[in-house]
């Protein structure tokens, strides 16, 4: 169905003796919205720059459209690129920001006209031509430096972290917006964010990188739910890291301890005789009581030793097993007291183990 | 017990400042104003009481050839080497701002020295080196000088506006289509010029005032405003001088303000355009 549209061959780029990006395959196809997740220093952004044209790899291959870009200089490139701090011109009103790209491409003036209030209509802000990027809001500027990325009819959208001068309440609203545009477009982008929320909720794909290495890639849903390295599992958010080992079989799953007198039911198939590291996100269990005991569910023992409110969620930290876990939950009701004896509700497929 | 107004030590400090703030002023400022009001009065010899008001030693400032030709010297002087200082000044700012080079570091030193070192020195060390090289005393040394004293004022403004201005405008540019001279015509000069015109207007102030090192580097017959009326303080305290100096004050008192009132209009000159936006959006 698609075809592949940024196309990067072994690519490195390395600043002195420090690899910023090592060994780096990387397929995007045809309009889709690939993230590229990692923290600060991890490659990401020197990616995305080399694809612009920003940056010159040290070896590897890029490749436009089945054309090897690596020479061609930026300017040539015809890539919509939406910087961190927007990079709005400031001597410029939003109309000649965004008719800038349109004087390079020889577009007659109607035209320019007309196309630059069509970008303004797809962003939602008719009305703000006449305005210096200092008149315009936060909100605001983000939308005119997508109009101004998108109105060249880039063969690729880049996105640098274009939400992260934003409010949180501002930046979900314009997660919903960029996603509404580039989707209507139908644009290859490659989105470099260091926010697993903005990852996870807006892209086809995501790519996690660390120490300029591609750690995992796959859907969203993939990477968070089967991650395959321990760097990947605690990029989303808090694990609880426990020690089983194999006991016994139960039907699909394995009984593992934990310790002493504490079992539990781990999917798949696991070495017996040896310990194994378990991972448990802190949201994938559950501190309550009663749990009914059904098939694939472990019910652990355990005592609440505090927790913090967290508004909608509260976290738990219990002793349970011999050691204390982190717990994150919605709260219904009132939070169970420090001291109160509960019981820990863990599913078999819950328990990562790599 | 709380005092609800601020304490009398506090209010004390207060007035010092104040009186010590005035003091300052009064100090910089009367010796000026002395020489404006004593440029207006009649007698021969500036000296108080004031004895009337006139405008005839301005009138014979303006016949003097001598000063009229001193004063042209400084301007042509003063301009070319502004000039020039500012086209090497804002590219050499705009190396130092934007690329990392082999020798970076000493061409900023190089480029900054010269308003540490002290001008005599300048001055006889230019004229040995080119004393060297087998050239004399002539205006192109002293043009060649004036670019030494004045290049850093160029760079060292421009280079700290270019800095403030974040690369990834010039960037966004460059994706954009503007290759690496559209976007420095279309974003980084624009942006860079209230700076350049400021050092411009530095440089030429810097050149217009230099004494000492164009004491040695100027030849025999040149004089420019500040060797001339040195000389001229040789002999007496002219009234001439009083009424000199006056146009002078006017004239740096004008220059700098006019300056800001031009650097202001090319700030805001990117946002006068205003296309009708009179049809409706398609």
């Amino acid at each position: 169905m698609s075809t592949v549209a940024i196309d990067l061959r072994r690519v490195e780029k390395w600043f002195g003796t420090v690899g910023a990006v090592v060994e780096l395959d990387l397929q995007v196809r045809d309009g889709e919205f690939v993230a590229l997740l990692g923290s600060s220093g991890c490659g990401k952004t020197t990616t995305l720059r080399m694809i612009a044209g920003l940056e010159q790899p040290t070896s590897g291959d890029i490749f436009l459209k089945d054309r090897r870009i690596n020479d061609v200089p930026v300017h040539k490139r015809n890539v919509g690129m939406v910087f961190q701090n927007h990079a709005l011109f400031p001597h410029k009103t939003a109309f000649d920001n965004i008719a800038f790209g349109l004087k390079y491409r020889k577009v007659p003036k109607p035209e320019i006209q007309r196309r630059v209030r069509a970008a303004l209509e797809l962003v939602r802000l008719p009305h703000v031509e006449e305005r210096l990027p200092s008149q315009l809001s936060g909100g605001q500027q983000q939308r005119i430096a997508v109009a101004r990325a998108i109105v060249i009819e880039p063969d690729i959208l880049l996105f640098d972290e274009p939400l992260s001068s934003l409010d949180a309440g501002l930046r979900e609203e314009m997660r919903i917006e960029l996603k509404r545009i580039q989707r209507t477009l139908g644009i290859t982008t490659v989105f470099v964010t260091h926010d697993q929320a903005e990852a996870l909720s807006m892209s086809d794909r995501v790519v996690v990188m660390h120490d300029g290495r591609k750690e995992q890639e796959g859907t969203p849903e993939d990477v968070f739910r089967r991650p395959t390295s321990e760097f990947v599992t605690r990029f989303f958010g808090f694990v609880n890291e426990l020690t089983g080992t194999v006991v016994g079989d139960d039907g699909g799953c394995q009984v593992m301890r934990i310790a002493d007198g504490v079992t539990v039911r781990v999917a798949g198939k696991h070495e017996a005789g040896r310990p194994i590291k378990l991972l448990l996100r802190a949201e994938r269990a559950r501190v309550g009581r009663g749990f009914a005991p059904v098939a694939d569910v472990s019910i652990i023992p355990a005592t609440v030793r505090r927790s913090d409110y967290l508004g909608m969620l509260v976290r738990y930290f219990v002793d349970a097993a011999g050691q204390q876990l982190q717990v994150i939950q919605p709260l219904e009701g009132s939070a169970f007291r420090d001291g109160e004896r509960v019981e820990l509700r863990v599913r078999a497929e819950d328990w990562i183990v790599l | 017990m709380t005092a609800a107004g601020p304490s009398l030590g506090a209010r004390a400090s207060s007035g010092l400042l104040w009186l010590f703030t005035g003091l300052v002023y009064v100090f910089m400022l009367a010796p000026v104003f002395v020489i404006v009001l004593l440029a207006f009065n009649p007698p021969e010899f500036g000296s108080f009481p004031i004895t009337g008001m006139t405008l005839k030693w301005f009138w014979a400032l303006a016949d003097n050839r001598p000063i009229i030709e001193a004063i042209k010297t400084s301007l042509l002087l003063g301009l070319a080497s502004s000039t020039i200082s500012t086209v090497i000044g804002t590219a050499a700012a705009y190396a130092l701002a934007r690329f990392r080079f082999v020798g970076r570091d000493i061409v900023q030193l190089l480029l900054t020295l010269p308003i540490l070192v002290p001008h005599i020195i300048l001055g006889v060390g230019l004229l040995l080196a080119f004393r060297l090289i087998g050239m004399s005393k002539s205006f192109t040394l002293l043009v060649i000088g004036h670019v030494a004293i004045t290049l850093p004022f160029v760079v060292l403004t421009t280079q700290h506006r270019l800095q403030a201005i974040p690369s990834s405008l010039e960037e966004a540019a460059r994706t954009l289509g503007a290759n690496r001279f559209e976007t420095f015509r279309e974003i980084t000069l624009p942006l860079t010029l209230p700076a350049i015109f400021a050092g411009f207007l530095f440089a030429f102030m810097m050149s217009f005032d230099e004494l000492t090192a164009t004491l040695f580097w100027r030849p025999a017959n040149v004089e420019t405003v500040p060797t001339h009326v040195l000389g001229m303080l040789q002999y007496s305290v002219n009234q001439e001088i009083n009424a000199l100096a006056t146009a002078l004050i006017v004239v740096s008192v004008a220059l700098p303000l006019g300056g800001m009132l031009i650097a202001r209009r090319v700030a805001l000159g990117g946002r006068a355009k205003q296309p009708a936006a009179v049809e409706k959006p398609a």
